[in-house]
């Protein structure tokens, strides 16, 4: 087996790697050039691995001085050949061409002598041997490789190996740095390794004794078990990662096509819900369910008394504006109907600009019957701030109000907001986090009424705080809009009642196409053709 | 390692005690203290926003000098941050100059909006691939261990919810069927429910006290 070289981090990567496993730096790039020395280099490695002994301090030493290990290299007298021997051989090619840092003097030396070529490169036959075994070590040891506790068993993988003098045989990643542990899950780009910022408790080998390590543990009392064992379990409880037990890894199967993409699927659901909408197929007058929590919102929006300092936490931008004006729409426009005074937050950049938008279109909507007049006559302007920081900064809403809505308290109309506390906070967010946040960081300093407008997928993570009494009106998704506007008094004749309708109809072709992929999709699996494409 | 870190240790166990003690006692000085916390947090964010912000030009700009692959995007990122920001800077408006609204309406809402569209497709395909009675595990392994269980359990429920959610057959169903998925709703998810959050809530609590204990 033959493999590449990261230029940046210096890590190997198996040969055909488009991204380095450790750093993701792009290898296509510059290895291109030398597929076909890499080719040669894994012919003449298999031919060269039949002949080499396979002892562990011969292969561990080879990795080391294919892995560039300056310290080792300038230290070994002894300059080890592929076939084991201790002859002197011609000074080793430098293994990282583009890293000088990981290069003593001396190999320095050695490599400006030798006039080496710059650039990732394939790994030359002897390194490429020593390469294999290592490849052949993590294989022989895939646990070790991998390290950590096994809550089944009680014991550790891994460390057994280190604690027992056969280091050596661990990859350099987890072995030759102290300060590096083993990590749950290997190989993947992007992931630092976890600093191990002091020793845990090491559980013994087969046969020794595990006191003996305990007793250096002041205050321990290492001769009960019993208390060892507690000892023990609580501090992998704060040690370790979670590790679900039985859990091997297992290759996964490489797919054959893309995961989702299924074109007749997408089709038909293009097709099933454009053709009715644009055509006006269908019958506008069913209407969704109205699950509980959208009477209570109206009632507590429609009680609020005039001039009512409202605080909004606006937690959508436009990913999820779609569903989510929706569903804001008809409470924004009560809420103005009402002559609310409403000012808010957002922990998004684009959420202010959203919610102006919002409001807006709220505003400026029309209709002969005069019905939306009263949402455009409200005087007050309506403000949302951009709270940099996130959930962090959520408790200022409630300690320090002028900072977080980032008002002036010089100006005279914000005095009176200052020293108006809100009746009521209405918290728009997309994600069931956005409100529990609300709940946790502001609403138990507060204790105001909240009322949330939540995507639909919200929706039932947050039915236990209805139930508890933390929210006093949920409105979710279009079924929560629909019957919104439906107890606002939506006239028929408006475009707003008609967009109503028409999505109507859209959800019921929707929902039959995905009814018709379930049925498809199991028929196809249950006559055998696995419908997998 | 760790004795390193105990500056970095102390003042977060600091930090901690003193928010979590703002929120049990009702003392002025507390809160005082807290207060200025949280604004030092505002400031550190609006911080690692504009840090953000540089990053991303740099990355862009340097692939755009380097004749990357897709440098035109790049192009394209650099000189629509750089428009928007100096209006936002230059502009009489501020951050609601026109032509900054003008980005965020015709621009960024559409392409958001198109991006949020798609939902609707990739929930059909897994509909089609992964609502199985007898399931296709995730990572997709052949032969014996190729049937996940609860497909089923997931199928069930998938289903009953679609039916009840959808306008044409809400009035069709018995009222039982209606009353059954409020039970299901009230009863078994909202448990279930219960116990995520509380489970999220005491592994946040052993998170912290591992990372303020163990330091890891």
């Amino acid at each position: 087996m033959s493999v590449i070289l990261c230029p940046h981090c210096g890590t190997t990567n198996r040969v055909g790697s488009n991204f380095c496993n450790a750093c993701g730096t792009d290898l296509r790039t510059d290895l291109r050039g030398d597929e076909e020395a890499s080719r040669e280099a894994d012919s003449q490695s298999s031919a060269a691995q039949e002949s080499a002994p396979q002892e562990p301090a011969r292969r561990t030493r080879r990795r080391r001085e294919s892995r560039g290990d300056a310290t080792f290299s300038s230290s070994a007298s002894e300059p080890v050949d592929s076939s084991g021997s201790t002859e002197a051989e011609p000074s080793p090619t430098p293994f990282f061409p583009q890293q000088p840092w990981l290069r003593d003097e001396e190999s320095a030396a050695t490599e400006a002598d030798a006039g080496d070529s710059s650039g990732a490169r394939a790994a030359t036959p002897r390194e490429s041997e020593s390469l294999d075994n290592a490849w052949e070590a993590d294989d022989a040891y895939p646990d070790a490789a991998r390290g950590g506790f096994d809550p089944m068993t009680g014991e550790y993988f891994g460390d057994e190996w280190e604690e027992a003098g056969e280091l050596d045989d661990f990859p350099e990643e987890v072995a030759g740095d102290p300060t590096r542990a083993p990590r749950l899950v290997t190989g993947i780009q992007g992931l630092l390794d976890p600093i191990r910022v002091s020793r845990r408790l090491q559980e013994s080998p087969a046969g020794e004794e595990p006191a003996a390590r305990v007793q250096a543990r002041p205050g321990a009392e290492t001769s009960d078990p019993v208390r060892l064992e507690k000892l023990r379990r609580f501090r992998n409880l704060l040690y370790e990662d979670p590790r679900l037990p039985g859990n091997r890894r297992r290759a996964a199967a490489v797919p054959t096509r893309p995961a989702l993409v299924v074109p007749w699927v997408f089709l038909l659901v293009a097709v099933m819900v454009g053709v009715p909408v644009f055509f006006g197929w269908g019958d506008a007058e069913n209407q969704p369910p109205e699950w509980t929590g959208v009477a209570e919102a109206y009632a507590v929006i429609d009680s609020l008394p005039p001039d009512a300092v409202v605080l909004v936490y606006w937690a959508y931008d436009p990913a999820t504006a779609g569903e989510l004006d929706l569903a804001a729409r008809p409470v924004i426009r009560h809420l103005l109907e009402k002559r609310a005074r409403l000012v808010g937050v957002s922990s998004l950049p684009a959420g202010p600009a959203t919610a102006r938008r919002v409001v807006d279109q709220v505003r400026q909507t029309r209709d002969a019957g005069g019905f939306f007049s009263e949402a455009s006559r409200n005087p007050w302007p309506v403000q949302v701030a951009f709270l940099p920081g996130g959930v962090s900064t959520l408790p200022l809403v409630a300690t320090d109000p002028a900072t977080a809505l980032g008002l002036d308290p010089n100006e005279a109309g914000t005095q009176d907001l200052l020293v108006r506390p809100p009746v009521l906070s209405v918290v728009l967010g997309a994600q069931t986090d956005d409100v529990q946040q609300w709940l946790e960081q502001v609403q138990t300093r507060l204790g105001i009424p909240v009322v949330a407008v939540v995507g639909a997928g919200a929706d039932p993570l947050l039915r236990p705080f209805m139930d508890s009494g933390q929210l006093r009106g949920l409105v979710s998704g279009f079924d929560g809009a629909y019957h919104y506007n439906r107890r606002v008094g939506l006239p028929p004749a408006s475009a707003e009642a008609r967009g109503l309708a028409q999505q109507v109809n859209a959800q019921n072709w929707a929902h039959g196409a995905i009814l018709l992929l379930l049925v498809l999709g199991n028929l196809a699996a249950l006559v055998g053709r696995g419908g997998r494409g | 390692m760790i004795r390193k870190n105990y500056l970095v240790v102390g003042l977060v166990l600091l930090c901690a005690l003193m928010v979590t003690g703002d929120r049990v006692v009702a003392w002025p000085l507390l809160r005082s203290l807290t207060t200025t916390l949280w604004s030092w947090v505002l400031i550190l964010g609006a911080c690692a926003i504009l840090l953000g912000v540089g990053n991303v030009l740099v990355v862009h700009c340097r692939r755009v000098l380097a004749g990357g692959p897709a440098w035109a995007y790049s192009l394209v990122l650099v000189a629509t941050a750089l428009a928007v920001f100096v209006m936002g800077l230059l502009g009489p408006g501020g951050s609601r100059s026109p032509f900054a609204e003008w980005v965020f309406g015709a621009v960024l809402v559409p392409g958001m909006g198109t991006l949020f569209a798609l939902t609707a497709f990739f929930l059909a395909a897994a509909a089609w691939r992964f609502l199985r009675i007898e399931s296709v595990p995730a990572d997709g392994a052949q032969g014996p261990n190729r049937r996940a269980q609860g497909g089923g359990w997931m199928l069930a429920g998938a289903t009953l919810f679609l039916l009840l959610q959808t306008p044409m057959l809400n009035a069709v169903l018995p009222a039982p069927v209606m009353g059954f998925a409020g039970w299901v709703l009230d009863v078994p998810a909202m448990a279930t429910l219960r116990g995520v959050l509380l489970g999220g809530s005491l592994a946040l609590v052993f998170m912290g006290l591992r990372l303020a204990l163990a330091g890891r």
